[in-house]
């Protein structure tokens, strides 16, 4: 039977993803702590830059994901593009909360203030309280038509801020770095610093990749779920106690 | 283990990550940010762990009554018994 053996495949597959995503994220903190040498200038508080950083990254990648998932819904709705928007944007917020979470303690020392409302800063909160917004009219307008087409539209206007936040240290300037990985005359010279930050990368790529995955099987769940509630209805089975 | 060395970053025209403002001590900035990208990753996860067990089990419950009310309204013998024993 496809329907049950289709899961099973899934969650096989998931394990092997988790595995592979423990495995990496063990390999990412050996290369952090016991491969990239302690930075000359900034000392140890450095180390939060291979997970700040790629968390960042990948929250604008999970926010790219969504809003054109949530496009092609728009122009072609299906329940798999739905899931995937909602996923996407939630494990983006998640990795906006870490990456907003991470940076003031490594501001605490290389600003002396945990948070300045610099232009980089500033729009990355904006931009991470649009995808809330977006996860709030999901959750409170339920499975209705109308706030799923909201959501996907604040999705959309997402990422108009993200394209700013990227621009906002070369266009406005701030207190924060400007490309630190490929930036000219800066970036990443030390070769065990590189090569733990890219081993990282890897690792925080893999982690959000089965995250998404995680979170979309929720979703899918969750259709299944209100799937049935209907069937149920159908069957006038709403005025049990057990329902 | 960390190694005993410290990044030349030879060449580097600016310092990349930044310069201290103040000597402050960076050990617990790191290891405060290390615990709360953990702490908010598994508190996610064991919501999430939890939300797909709860999602599962509506789903089993769910099927298993509308399959009891089926049998019911068709009126088959053996699956009467199953109905009643769902409390339906």
């Amino acid at each position: 039977m496809a329907s049950t053996t289709r899961p099973r495949t899934a969650d096989s597959l998931l394990l092997v993803a988790v595995a592979a995503t423990a495995v990496a994220v063990i390999g990412a903190l050996y290369a952090v702590f016991a491969v990239a040498p302690v930075e000359r200038i900034m000392g140890v508080v450095q180390k939060i830059f291979y997970f700040h950083v790629p968390f960042a990254i990948f929250m604008g990648v999970a926010f790219v994901v969504s809003a054109a998932a949530s496009l092609a819904w728009l122009v072609q709705p299906s329940m798999r593009l739905d899931a995937l928007a909602a996923a996407a944007a939630e494990v983006g917020v998640l990795c906006g909360a870490i990456a907003l979470a991470t940076g003031p303690l490594w501001a605490r020392k290389a600003w002396g203030a945990f948070w300045t409302w610099e232009p980089r800063l500033t729009l990355t909160l904006l931009t991470e309280f649009i995808y809330v917004a977006y996860l709030a009219v999901r959750r409170l307008g339920g499975s209705q038509r109308s706030a799923r087409t909201t959501a996907a539209a604040l999705s959309i206007a997402g990422i108009p801020a993200y394209y700013f936040l990227k621009v906002a240290v070369y266009k406005w300037g701030g207190n924060h770095p400007k490309n630190v990985v490929y930036g000219k005359g800066e970036g990443l010279v030390d070769p065990h610093i590189r090569l733990a930050f890219f081993v990282s990368l890897a690792a925080i790529g893999l982690l959000v990749a089965v995250l998404v995955w995680f979170r979309y099987r929720s979703r899918v769940l969750e259709e299944e779920v209100e799937a049935l509630w209907a069937e149920a209805l159908d069957h006038d089975l709403v005025a049990g106690d057990s329902l | 283990m960390i190694l005993p060395v410290v990044a030349a970053q030879a060449g580097a025209a600016a310092a990349p990550f930044g310069t201290p403002k103040e000597n402050i001590p960076g050990a617990p900035l790191m290891l405060a940010a290390y615990a709360v990208l953990w702490v908010i990753l598994l508190v996610w996860m064991a919501a999430q762990a939890r939300r797909q067990r709860a999602l599962r089990a509506d789903i089993e419950r769910l099927r298993r009554e509308i399959e009891a009310a089926r049998a019911h309204s068709s009126g088959e013998p053996g699956q009467e018994a199953a109905h009643k024993e769902s409390g339906l």
